[in-house]
């Protein structure tokens, strides 16, 4: 494991990155999830990282703006931030490793990055999907429930509604009360209107359609079920799509019943999706 | 300021940590931030990346890391019930991971003066490392468990009395004189087993063989604390006000070792951050703690 810093396109902020193994043609960036996500997942993202490059492969996994050890403030991060991060990794894996094509690989919010940055390029060559969010905002705006159930810990009460917040994001406004602002997620990761406005302007179902990539969607569950319709579509629309499920004693981007750092059912069907399409080319 | 990404060994693992260092280092006083446990070096909201920035807006290095089986560390943590997985950090799960810390803070920084600073699983991994080196000087744990966690536990069991009546005021007391909630609660819409779990914890009976030590009740944390006030090191212990956990500290800890005990008054602080969960992972809470932790740190 090799930690640094590298640039953004045309900005001083630092992003921190750790590269697994050395040259090879098989290149993997690994994309975390959305605050919260981001941290119980950065310990499984490692994991799968030594694993790929025990194999043979190259692998960097990063943190966003605003994320981790990066430089910035949670608030500096956007669904565009996020992206432009994810193409500033893609220039650092190829040069760090050699390869022309790479593969992306990205939880939840960064599986919604990962296919957004996939559109129209050729150098991306597999996409995996984990449970993506295909409407980050409907997801978000559910997230937002937390922040209400932080008002009645602290205030016996709801003080600021889900829309006053999003309204007072937008506006810049702070959702003041008894000296807290209220606008925040995920028990405590600050909102910006970047962010907001970002998250409103995606839905993947309509914007999936440049993407080229041999892709696995993966669904995640604690139960055998179906797999949602939202999911399925997406693998539908995509070019060369598929879709799995995987069953994991907790759901691995939460700290539920079981502490994990890694997720063995997740893990072993990515790596056996991306041995089977390693000689695959796209649109075979 | 600056970050500097570096690794080192503990045992036979790899950990993975970032050293941040001021613009300008005046006082001859670095900071183990010892990582959250379960979120490894970032902590709750991304607090620990934010504290390592403010302290070095103030001219204090340090280092944060993830212990072994953790974040970018190496190493393997098996899956387990996560009540067993904090248990054993109680118990000493990442201490020798901590002492590496340390030693490499030493290696690297040459301070004079060295505090360790943690929340939760790095609190307590603290207090167990500290009486173990002759280097730390002093220790700022925000939210050390007393208990033992353990899957085995019943849910009732987890909540304290305290916790559980002002929880069940907080939430429902206003619901009472609320047609709404009554409907809700009448239909089968509330959460049942909930209310009844709290309605359970705060009316527990008590022992009636008087005080008797909790069954779970870490011997490690008060050894480890009186072996640090034997060599007359300094404690602040920090808890949110919303924590369940600071029900467990004052009753089974404080009540009885700390109170009316001089070498605790002399030598350890606690601070209640009003309105705080267990976590801190509101700013304003981060904010508060620090306001609390800096003068501390600078009298060590």
């Amino acid at each position: 494991m090799n930690p640094f810093f590298f640039s953004r396109a045309q900005d001083s902020r630092r992003l921190y990155g750790a590269s697994f193994g050395g040259k090879s043609k098989r290149a993997y960036l690994l994309c975390g999830g959305f605050a919260g996500e981001f941290e119980v997942f950065r310990s499984h993202l490692s994991h799968l990282a030594r694993r790929l490059a025990a194999s043979g492969a190259a692998v960097l996994r990063f943190d966003y703006l605003g994320y981790g050890d990066s430089d910035g403030e949670f608030v500096d991060a956007s669904i565009d931030t996020m992206c432009e991060d994810t193409l500033a990794a893609i220039d650092v894996l190829k040069a760090k490793s050699g390869a022309r094509r790479v593969g992306i690989l990205g939880l939840r919010l960064g599986a919604t990055v990962a296919t957004l940055v996939a559109q129209g390029r050729d150098d991306i060559d597999r996409l995996v999907l984990w449970e993506p969010i295909v409407k980050p905002w409907d997801d978000l705006y559910a997230e937002l429930r937390q922040t209400l159930s932080l008002q009645t810990v602290l205030f016996r009460d709801i003080r600021v509604t889900r829309e006053q917040i999003v309204e007072n994001v937008l506006a810049g406004r702070p959702s003041r009360v008894d000296g807290y602002d209220l606008n925040v997620i995920d028990d405590g990761f600050p909102l910006s209107a970047a962010f907001v406005e970002s998250a409103k302007r995606v839905d993947l179902l309509e914007r999936c359609g440049g993407v080229n990539a041999r892709t696995l969607v993966m669904h995640v569950r604690k139960r055998p079920g179906p797999v949602p319709k939202a999911l399925q579509q997406l693998a539908d629309r995509l070019a060369n799509g598929e879709v799995t499920v995987a069953i994991e004693p907790s759901l691995p981007w939460r700290h539920e019943d079981f502490y994990m750092t890694h997720s063995p059912k997740v893990f072993d069907a990515t790596l056996a999706w991306l041995d089977e399409t390693a000689e695959m080319r796209i649109g075979a | 300021m600056s970050a500097e990404p570096v690794t080192f060994a503990s045992g036979k693992n790899e950990l993975s940590g970032i050293v941040e260092l001021p613009a300008v280092r005046e006082p001859d006083l670095a900071i183990l931030l010892v990582h959250s446990g379960a979120r490894g070096r970032l902590g709750s909201s991304f607090q620990y990346p934010w504290f390592a920035r403010r302290f070095a807006e103030l001219g204090y290095p340090s280092l944060r890391f993830d212990p072994h089986g953790v974040g970018e560390s190496s190493g393997h943590i098996d899956i387990m019930p996560m009540r067993d997985f904090y248990g054993s950090i109680s118990v000493g799960r990442f201490v020798a991971d901590t002492l590496a810390g340390v030693e490499e803070l030493r290696r690297r920084l040459r301070p004079k003066r060295i505090v360790l600073f943690g929340t939760c699983g790095g609190a307590i991994s603290s207090l167990l490392a500290a009486p173990r080196s002759p280097h730390v000087d002093g220790l700022v744990l925000l939210s050390p468990p007393v208990l033992i966690d353990s899957a085995q536990q019943s849910p009732l069991e987890r909540i304290p009395a305290e916790y559980a009546r002002r929880y069940l005021f907080a939430l429902y007391a206003k619901k009472l004189l609320s047609p709404t909630a009554w409907r809700r609660f009448l239909t089968g819409k509330s959460d049942l087993g909930a209310i009844s779990t709290y309605a359970r914890a705060a009316f527990k009976r008590k022992s009636s063989n008087g005080r008797k030590k909790h069954p779970r009740f870490n011997d490690h944390f008060l050894e480890a604390v009186e072996a640090m006030l034997a060599r007359q090191s300094r404690l602040l212990f920090v808890f949110g006000e919303g924590d369940a956990l600071r029900w467990d500290f004052q009753k089974e800890f404080y009540d009885v070792y700390w109170k009316n005990n001089p070498d605790y008054e002399r030598l350890c602080q606690v601070h209640y951050v009003p309105g705080c969960n267990h976590l801190f992972t509101l700013r304003e809470w981060q904010q508060q703690a620090l306001d609390v932790a800096l003068p501390f740190i600078r009298s060590i």
